[in-house]
């Protein structure tokens, strides 16, 4: 009996100092020497993204990819209560699990975030941690314009939920955010990101990818990439939020984009 | 792009909801939470819209129920921040 695996294997793993980090790594059947960290959304959005994560998680995996889906430090079942969660940690935790992939025997890798979590992965780079690869997945470009949609979109379910939006609530320095608490510190940290800051912003292989209604590319991600240095791969998919819905949400093609750039830039044959 | 303020505002329902009905299909009086399955996850992306196509922005005093209840009262909400 043939007891090679073909299919990928998934794996829990607790990292970082004293173990605070919880991840799963998706492995390829074979022994990959390439690999990416999937950096996750903020709050809801990163509930609601589980799924696609995690898809995207198996599926390169399968192509020969070792992926590692991990939660921040406050979030998911990382230690810390939320309102530990800042951004500056965040890339911290971003760091230390692409040093996690090094010392499993990765030699290249990449990262992979989706809206606060692509932003936090380029701020990242453009820190000098280095990532062979970038794949942004709607990034936010402006930490103000993210904190004002998460304001209304909190009004919204207020309306819904008491017929009329009755505005936020805190206690102290904890603000309530979208039913999400979060330090005054952390909302002024958010708030204060601009991706278009970072310009000229050398990067690795990039692709910036819109998923959105509309195949026009935003003005605000035209500008990001813009910025970079090489000029990144643009792509757009009209495709739902994913990221914004409860229900399901067929994301098969921006697997398939995003695998068929995965492939082109990086190969999959160790 | 339509003249009429509501039925831009219908275009542009049916295109960020996915809905699979044509703008035309959808009566100005028509109540859209109830006939189109409109959560608050989809009645942000309808805020959203707005705010992009007619470029405005709503206070938080306008949040209300009745206002996004159907393509006419939206319209007249956006009707009464521009002038």
């Amino acid at each position: 009996m043939n007891s090679t695996r073909t299919t990928p294997s998934r794996r829990i793993i607790h990292f970082g100092p004293e173990g605070k980090l919880y991840g799963v790594v998706h492995a390829p059947p074979a022994h990959s020497t390439r690999g990416f960290v999937i950096c996750a959304p903020f709050a809801e959005e990163a509930k609601c993204a589980y799924r696609p994560l995690y898809e995207i998680a198996d599926l390169a995996a399968a192509q020969g990819w070792t992926v590692l889906r991990f939660d921040y430090f406050g979030t998911g079942n990382s230690a810390g209560a939320f309102e530990d969660f800042t951004p500056p940690l965040a890339k911290e935790n971003i760091a230390t699990a692409i040093a996690y992939l090094h010392e499993q025997g990765i030699e290249r890798v990449g990262l992979l975030g989706l809206g606060l979590g692509a932003t936090l992965a380029f701020e990242a780079v453009a820190n000098d941690v280095k990532a062979d690869l970038l794949i942004l997945w709607q990034p936010i470009v402006s930490g103000e314009q993210f904190y004002k949609l998460n304001i209304k979109r909190q009004l919204v379910r207020q309306m819904l939920t008491h017929g009329k939006a009755e505005g936020g609530k805190s206690a102290g320095d904890i603000i309530d955010l979208d039913g999400y608490s979060l330090r005054t510190s952390t909302i002024d940290q958010l708030k204060s990101i601009d991706l278009l800051d970072y310009g000229p912003a050398t990067v690795p292989p990039t692709l910036l990818f819109q998923i959105s209604f509309t195949q026009n590319m935003a003005s605000d991600l035209q500008a990001l990439a813009d910025t970079c240095h090489p000029e990144p791969s643009s792509e757009t998919f009209i495709c739902e939020p994913f990221w914004k819905r409860i229900g399901f949400v067929d994301c098969t093609g921006v697997y398939d984009v995003t695998l068929e750039w995965l492939s082109g830039v990086g190969g999959c044959k160790n | 792009m339509p003249e009429k303020i509501e039925d831009q505002i219908k275009e542009m329902i049916v295109e960020r909801l996915f809905l699979q009905v044509s703008p035309d299909d959808i009566a100005d009086d028509d109540p859209l939470m109830v006939k189109y399955d409109i959560d608050s996850v989809r009645l942000f992306e309808i805020v959203i819209g707005l705010e992009e196509i007619f470029d405005l922005t709503f206070e938080d005093d306008e949040f209300s129920v009745e206002a996004f209840e159907t393509v006419a009262a939206i319209a007249d909400l956006v009707k009464s921040k521009q002038e």
